[in-house]
């Protein structure tokens, strides 16, 4: 268990970048999500943490103790990657055993701690299997139990889901975030899935282009985006952003109006498929477009709009709603839920107008 | 088609139609038959037809002086090999320098291929440069290694004179022309067996070296737990060719000791030479060459059974 700071950690490979700068909290015994698309320097971070890579610049501490130059196993950390990776051709049991096997533990202690593991992970009918006679959801404890016997520190895991078929990814999703809550150990969890962060962060950190873009509860991501980039990465459907100018009180894009409280200048509208509605095509202030798929998801529908631009926009809509693709409809935000990015992508602090 | 639903079956009359059609065409078997045929004709003419006619002359008393003749002599070929010291002493050199050759070579090539898969600067170039030992013909490596062992030419005595030392060193002597020959059938041979190792390497994942160092496997651990596995195939494999390869190795030594000084290094294959072309003993010569041949099988056999078959290829 362990509180890790990155303080002005910098990572560069010659003239590329690829963490820039990044401060970062990591609170004892929370879970953190790193998302990211991939090249925004979230894996290369978690390496960092790891001690698999060392920063260009600036310093690591676990609880307080500068751990920069440490190497990983003696920071105690462990790590799940990609696709659960495992020693191919030692069986179950001794990729379990090869985590302890540089330890100063007495044998029975490592046996404790292996039975232990083994049996919370369900592993027993499989200790001598090797992985490649194993499912990938099996692999996926076998690497977690390999994990948890070390007791580190740490967690780290390296998109240890994205191998996986759809089902058993969202089975996995609920059991690792259930194991580090009754372990109550730290966890750093990387991933490019905004489900995936959603559902098991305890708090997200948001990167782009090796900089941290925003920091906070997945409720703070989604509900307050502090950039454009957040804005558009998290949400499904995503979030429509329409670009235009803020000029006399209103946010104007072609047709579309709405009232903002906020200095003139370019800006790009944000509004979530569930905070805008469709209108008659013919109604004022709304953004005039026609009907470009349907998308029936069960409890509720899709409409994507195509404008003249080309741009798609998404509506949320009744399961029962009806519409034939080339129809002309028009889509009304809700001023209330808009939000409004600067020409930066910064999202402009200003409360919007509240509507009649 | 009838196993897809809703799709019309063709009428019948169009199904007979392709029965009987199917009839007037060759069945797998012989249309392969067919195809493999220029090749197996080619391969009867150039390994069957040596194969049998040199069966035959190890049968035979071959005599050349006064006429030719061949007359049955039975196994008394085979005994005379046996009776016969300098085939005694060839299969002793011919094992040593098998076992240095292909010690060195495996060797070699292991080292050449772990080098060649770290990032490199120019690594294109510099595999390039590596490979192309392999592609020296063994006449070339012989002369030129028969200049470097050499005592006036030699790097010995080079190296010896940049150290300020006025002395030669001659390492085409009998007591080291095999490990001289061992080095440059290796040298030639060691690039091929690096590739295909490096091509091993390539598959393993970066990320299991991180695994290793996370659980702090020491380096030969990881080397036994994380590089060995996927190239153990290759490793037996190139083992039982570098083997077969040297065992039947001659244009080399033809070129670089010409078997000497005196039978230094005359291997079987050289002795071979010897006792059918210089000695015009076809018949011996030939009966010879079939123990060489017990040779190769009966090693490259016991490599299987102490290694090969616990090996899975990939």
């Amino acid at each position: 268990m362990a509180k890790i700071d990155l303080r002005r950690v910098e990572k560069r490979y010659g003239d590329y970048v690829a963490v820039e700068t990044l401060d970062l909290s990591i609170v004892d015994g929370e879970f953190l999500v790193m998302l990211g698309p991939s090249g925004c320097g979230k894996t290369t971070t978690l390496n960092m943490i790891a001690g698999l890579d060392y920063p260009s610049a600036g310093e690591i501490f676990f609880d307080g103790q500068d751990v920069t130059a440490v190497t990983p196993h003696a920071r105690n950390v462990a790590m799940v990657f990609q696709s659960s990776l495992l020693y191919p051709h030692l069986t179950v049991r001794r990729n379990i055993e090869s985590s302890l096997r540089h330890t100063d533990l007495p044998a029975s202690e490592k046996a404790r701690r292996i039975t232990e593991a083994v049996r919370m992970l369900e592993l027993e009918p499989m200790l001598d299997k090797l992985p490649s006679q194993m499912s990938g959801g099996q692999r996926q404890r076998a690497a977690t139990a390999k994990a948890i016997v070390r007791e580190p520190s740490v967690f780290l895991l390296d998109e240890p889901l994205s191998a996986l078929d759809a089902a058993l990814r969202l089975s996995l999703r609920s059991e690792l975030v259930n194991l580090q809550k009754r372990l109550g150990t730290t966890a750093v969890f990387v991933t490019h899935d905004q489900v995936e962060a959603m559902t098991m962060g305890d708090r997200i950190a948001v990167m782009s282009r090796g900089r941290l873009e925003q920091i906070g509860t997945p409720d703070e991501i989604y509900n307050q985006p502090a950039s454009l980039f957040v804005a558009a990465f998290l949400g499904s459907p995503p979030m429509n952003l329409i670009a235009g100018e803020i000029a006399e009180g209103c946010f104007r894009a072609g047709r579309l109006s709405v009232p903002v409280e906020a200095a003139p200048g370019p800006a790009t509208l944000g509004v979530r498929p569930q905070h805008a509605r469709l209108a008659d095509v013919a109604s004022a202030e709304t953004l005039p477009a026609t009907v470009y798929a349907l998308e029936h998801l069960g409890r509720e529908s899709v409409v994507i709009l195509e404008d003249e631009a080309g741009m798609k926009l998404r509506v949320l809509v009744e399961p029962s709603f009806h519409a034939r693709v080339g129809d002309k409809a028009a889509l009304a935000p809700d001023p209330s839920f808009c939000m409004l990015f600067g020409a930066d992508g910064l999202r402009l602090p200003v409360g919007l107008a509240r509507a009649a | 088609m009838a196993s897809e639903p809703g799709l019309v079956r063709p009428a019948a009359p169009l199904d007979r139609q392709a029965r009987t059609r199917r009839t007037r065409e060759l069945s797998d078997g012989h249309f392969a038959l067919l195809i493999g045929l220029p090749v197996i004709a080619f391969l009867i003419a150039v390994v069957g037809y040596p194969l049998i006619y040199s069966i035959w002359m190890s049968l035979h008393k071959i005599v050349f002086f006064g006429g030719y003749r061949a007359t049955f002599a039975g196994l008394d070929n085979y005994a005379s090999v046996l009776h016969d010291e300098q085939f005694w002493w060839s299969t002793w050199v011919t094992i040593r320098f098998t076992i240095e050759s292909v010690l060195l070579t495996m060797v070699l090539g292991l080292l050449i291929a772990l080098l060649l898969n770290r990032r490199l600067m120019l690594g294109g170039l510099i595999r390039t440069l590596i490979f192309l030992p392999w592609c020296v013909s063994l006449y070339g490596a012989g002369l030129m290694f028969a200049y470097l062992a050499r005592s006036q030419t030699g790097l010995g005595t080079a190296i010896l004179g940049l150290l300020g030392i006025d002395a030669t060193t001659d390492f085409l002597s009998g007591s080291s022309i095999i490990e001289v020959l061992a080095i440059g059938n290796a040298w030639t041979m060691a690039p091929l067996v690096a590739m295909f190792i490096l091509a091993n390497l390539k598959t393993i994942p970066t990320r299991l070296y991180d695994l290793a160092a996370i659980d702090r496997l020491s380096a030969f651990e990881t080397f036994r737990y994380v590089t060995l596995p996927p190239i153990r195939f290759s490793l037996f494999v190139f083992t039982s060719i570098t083997t077969v390869l040297s065992m039947k190795l001659f244009d080399f030594i033809f070129v670089l000791s010409g078997g000497g000084p005196g039978t230094a290094s005359a291997t079987l294959t050289y002795q071979v030479y010897k006792r059918s072309f210089k000695e015009l003993n076809l018949g011996l010569g030939s009966a010879m060459s079939f123990y060489l041949l017990f040779l190769i099988i009966g090693s490259t056999l016991l490599l299987f059974l102490l290694w090969g078959r616990k090996e899975k290829p990939l």
